[in-house]
């Protein structure tokens, strides 16, 4: 106790425990901090993550997770996540994490494709993913509608953007689709003013439809009068104003284009969707361009005895010479009468009522109306010639004079029928068609037979030694034609030398028919009786006779020799040019000559020169006659009449065998022409030069690229490569368009112009191809071009 | 271990009544507050640094979860975008048959780090609690962690010179991803982490467990 007073007990003092949170330093702020921050990031991430969509594809080249991008517009809109295969392997799902903001907007209307480089005819495009590797492209419509998330991709791009509401869709309609091309552009005026979409066929698989896109504003100009036609690019026509070269654009030239227009005012505009045919060319549309869209038509039938070779569906129905509609079906049937089989042919007929001035929706009794009353005045159904040249049959309506009295058969099954009278099948025969008409019957050896057996007369009436060699020559001539008509460019050939050689037959019968014969023999009857009444008379009279034979001897000697001696240079040179490559390519010409030479031989026969023959012996036989009391060489003189009769008959024969030498000499020196000679050269230099290009482009494009490890650059020179190999197809297409060109010119010749603008169009299709290697040269010198170019 | 321990323990400042500058190293008595030299406090054992490291520990352990998550690197290469992250940076570099970068890059950016955060956590708590490791052990440890803390900065350092220095337009371009802020704060925060420990506290920590033994 004392201790404890002496001083104050020991305090143990222990500081307060202090609360846990003293402890706390503001240090404690930064991980706070920080886990707010983290979650921040991660909350804003996961909320601007954008929705994934899928897209299928059947093959997605190029296509890589985490790379590859989707663009609308140019612009990156997602980016691919993932790519897989749908269950059973059949597509390529490609999964896509698209901005949120656009995703209202991929509806039903949204298209995707991977967007490659691809060379076409229309140029370039997607060059760009040469070095960027392939991406995917999206279209839609710039309304929301019901979102979706699954997709089909197209194999490519579009040709046309389906969702481009900025223009008006047509829909062309043709029986064939050779005369539409996919992708190729719609002219207006020249100006391009659209493209064409796929072809495709109809529902039916009667015809093949086709849309094509028309760009605002352009597309006010489509009418329901427009009428649509494909131009070729390149179109040569031949016609009474000449040569006619007609060239459209570069593209068009190598891919087709389609042109419109309205040649007739009226019409309204069009909802988007419309239908209208596709014309072959524009005078096709032009002659259909008074016609409107045909909705009515009244079917009629007309029967033809004995078959209507050359009448096909489609064959136009004239009501004298006006185009009132055309043959639908047809269909034929035999009867028999007694031992007579005759052969009817049946035509359906699409009478247009409207054609007929009859209101658009006449029913087919106003038709049968109006046909009564026109059989009545005399109209009866024949068949006509299409045209002046072509091997088609129409069905004319026309006034047939001395007519049979008939009448519109009502009670026909299907349909109301025409009486029909037989067409002038002599006119026929006689006209070019008839000619044409035989060509399938002709066989080639019997039209050599013929000519040969036509030259072995020629022979057997001049008999000169010379002129022995001619036959032989022509058998040669014979022979090279022979080959030549091998081609069938020549198919249309041997029909024209047959009808030649039927009017060289005609002619000969008849000058047999014509009674010459006869009259010769009843000359030497009157030079018999001459003989008989003159056997005393003076001796006087040989000398006169001699001066007379020798006249004639020298005549016909020198006459005859000559007129051998030039048929034998004629086949000569004929044989020559046969031989020549360049003759090969003259069928046409030959087929031209030919109609000539036919020309020529009817003017012969209408020219009466067998009647002037038939005078000349006329006279001669009056001059017997005359010299009957004094002659006593009277059979001399008459051989020595009868080989001039037949040096005149030669005569002629030679005048038309040397036109037909000068034709081919003429034709000849056409294609020897400098010109046309530089015409194929020119094309394989614009050819070369785009094929130089193309390689150019490729190597550069290879050679340059930067990244080689980027796959897309080997796909890029797979695609070139590939449009690289299609070339061919088109080398083949160019050349198809030399040979129609050759053609051409060696039917027209050095006069035209054509030879000048075929050139100059040639020259521009080097200029392009040079620029475009410019551009190729350009790429490679300076790749970064591509990607700072913009 | 047993010998070091078992013999005699070694002599501390605070048991000699002094108080050493943490930050010049100068010696004190044990009741002078401010150092004479360099004015810094003086504060013989400071038991709140442990709440600072943890604070650090967190704060580093959260940004290092961005910092794996996110790209580190974004190499655009004529238009393509391609995201690394640090562990999809190393694959790739084992797929292009660098193994040895791929060794360096996983040390720093994985294994470093990680093991920096194993050892601060253990350091924390062996100060409080009994554990098996003797003092002297632990103190090689702190002075390995904090020697070896600015060494993680090797990848940010990639970071920032491949984003300086490939700078070609739309050829290649490289930028820093959000990782790499991430990562560099990550690093940054366990170096406070690794300085905000006091190293004396380990040896308090094995006085009392010898007095308790």
């Amino acid at each position: 106790m004392s201790e404890a007073k002496d001083q104050p007990a020991e305090f143990d003092v222990t500081p307060p425990r202090r609360a846990w949170w003293r402890n706390l330093s503001v240090v404690w702020l930064v991980p706070i901090l920080a886990l707010i921050v983290s979650l921040g990031i991660a909350w804003n991430s996961y909320s601007q993550r954008g929705t994934l969509i899928t897209i299928l594809f059947d093959s997605a080249a190029g296509v890589k997770a985490g790379e590859t991008t989707l663009q609308y517009r140019d612009v990156i809109v997602g980016h691919v996540e993932r790519i897989s295969f749908t269950h059973n392997l059949d597509q390529v799902e490609v999964e896509v994490r698209v901005d949120n903001e656009i995703v209202p907007y991929l509806d039903s209307s949204a298209q995707f494709w991977v967007v490659q480089p691809e060379v076409t005819a229309q140029g370039i495009t997607g060059l760009s993913t040469v070095l960027s590797g392939v991406y995917i492209e999206g279209s839609w419509d710039r309304q929301a509608g019901v979102a979706q998330t699954t997709f089909t991709g197209l194999e490519k791009r579009p040709l046309v953007d389906e969702n481009d509401k900025n223009g008006t869709w047509v829909t062309l309609r043709a029986n064939s689709g050779a005369i539409m091309s996919a992708g190729a552009p719609v002219f207006y005026r020249g100006v391009k003013v659209g493209q064409t979409d796929t072809p495709q066929l109809d529902k039916a698989g009667t015809g093949v439809e086709m849309r094509a896109f028309v760009k605002a504003p352009h597309d006010r100009f489509i009418t329901t009068n427009t009428r649509f036609w494909n131009t070729s690019g390149f179109n040569v026509s031949f016609g009474r104003n000449g040569l006619n070269v007609d060239v459209q654009s570069l593209a068009s030239l190598v891919s087709g284009g389609v042109e419109f227009s309205s040649f007739i005012a009226g019409g309204t505009a069009i909802t988007s969707g419309h239908g209208y045919d596709l014309y072959r060319n524009e005078n096709d549309a032009r002659e259909n361009a008074t016609i409107r869209e045909i909705t009515h038509v009244v079917k009629l039938q007309v029967t033809f005895k004995g078959g209507a070779v050359g009448l096909t569906p489609g064959a136009d129905v004239r009501y004298e010479g006006v185009r009132i509609g055309q043959v639908s079906t047809l269909s034929s049937f035999v009867t028999r009468d007694g031992d007579d089989v005759t052969v009817h042919q049946t035509a359906v007929l699409d009478i247009e009522p409207e054609q007929l001035g009859l209101p658009e929706e006449a029913s087919s009794d106003q038709v049968v109306d109006l046909m009564r009353d026109a059989v009545a005045s005399g109209i009866r159904a024949k068949l006509g010639r299409g045209n002046f040249l072509g091997t088609s049959l129409v069905v004319d309506l026309d006034k047939v004079a001395d007519a049979a009295p008939a009448q519109v058969d009502e009670q026909a099954q299907p349909y109301p029928s025409i009486p029909t009278v037989q067409a002038d099948m002599g006119d026929l025969n006689a006209s070019v068609e008839g000619a044409l008409k035989q060509i399938s019957k002709l066989n080639i050896e019997g039209l050599i037979d013929q000519a040969i057996s036509t030259m072995k007369s020629i022979e057997s009436v001049a008999m000169d030694q010379d002129l022995r060699a001619a036959p032989k020559a022509f058998t040669d001539l014979m022979t090279k034609a022979d080959a030549l008509i091998g081609s069938d460019q020549a198919q249309a050939l041997p029909g024209d030398i047959r009808a030649l050689v039927d009017e060289l037959r005609t002619t000969v019968a008849a000058i047999n028919d014509k009674g010459t014969v006869a009259r010769i023999v009843s000359t030497l009857e009157t030079a018999d009786r001459a003989l008989a009444s003159v056997t005393t008379v003076a001796d006087a009279m040989p000398a006169l006779v001699d001066q007379v034979k020798d006249l004639a001897a020298k005549a016909n000697a020198l006459d005859l020799q000559s007129v051998v001696t030039s048929a034998n240079q004629v086949l000569d040179s004929a044989n020559a040019v046969i031989g020549t490559d360049a003759a090969r390519a003259l069928p046409a010409q030959v087929d031209a000559t030919l109609a000539q030479v036919r020309l020529a031989v009817e003017e012969f026969n209408a020219l009466g020169t067998l009647l002037r023959l038939n005078q000349g012996l006329d006279s001669a036989d009056q001059t017997l006659a005359n010299l009957s009391a004094a002659s006593q060489d009277i059979p001399a003189l008459i051989a020595d009449l009868r080989a001039v009769a037949d040096q005149a008959r030669q005569a002629d024969i030679d005048d038309l065998v040397a036109s037909v030498t000068q034709l081919v000499k003429d034709a000849d020196k056409v294609l020897a022409t400098p010109a046309a000679r530089e015409l194929p050269q020119a094309m394989t230099d614009a050819l070369r030069e785009l094929r130089s290009m193309l390689e150019q482009l490729n190597q550069g494009g290879a050679a340059q690229n930067v990244n080689a490890a980027l796959a897309s650059a080997r796909d890029a020179a797979q695609s070139v490569d590939q449009a690289a190999q299609g070339l061919p197809a088109l080398t083949n297409r160019l050349d198809a368009l030399i040979t129609r060109a050759d053609a051409a010119i060696a039917a027209y010749g050095s006069r035209s112009d054509f030879n000048a603008e075929t050139l100059q169009m040639l020259r521009e299709i080097r200029a392009a191809a040079r620029s475009v290697s410019t551009l190729a040269r350009t790429l490679e010198r300076s790749p970064n071009s591509i990607l700072f170019g913009r | 271990m047993e010998n070091t321990g078992s013999t005699q323990p070694p002599l501390t400042a605070r048991a000699a009544g002094l108080v050493g500058c943490t930050r010049c190293g100068r010696v004190h008595h044990r009741d002078v507050t401010t150092c004479d030299r360099c004015g810094a406090p003086l504060v013989s054992r400071d038991w709140s640094s442990l709440s600072r490291v943890w604070a650090w520990w967190v704060a580093g352990l959260i940004l290092y979860i961005p910092a794996n998550v996110y790209p580190m690197l974004r190499t655009i290469t004529l238009g393509h975008e391609l995201d690394n992250t640090i562990l999809g940076g190393v694959i790739e570099l084992i797929n292009y048959g660098s193994y040895g970068v791929a060794g360096i890059v996983f040390l720093a950016s994985i294994i470093v780090p990680v093991s920096k955060f194993l050892a601060i956590a253990y350091l924390a708590i062996s100060v409080r609690r009994p554990l098996t490791l003797d003092t002297r052990a632990r103190t090689h440890l702190y002075e390995v962690v904090e020697f070896i803390g600015r060494w993680s900065m090797l990848d940010v350092f990639v970071v920032a010179i491949l984003a300086a220095l490939v700078q070609f337009n739309v050829i290649v371009t490289i930028k820093p991803g959000l990782a790499a802020i991430s990562f560099a704060l990550s690093v940054a925060f366990t170096m406070l982490s690794a300085q905000s420990f006091d190293p004396r506290l380990i040896w308090d920590a094995d006085r009392r467990r010898d007095d308790t033994a």
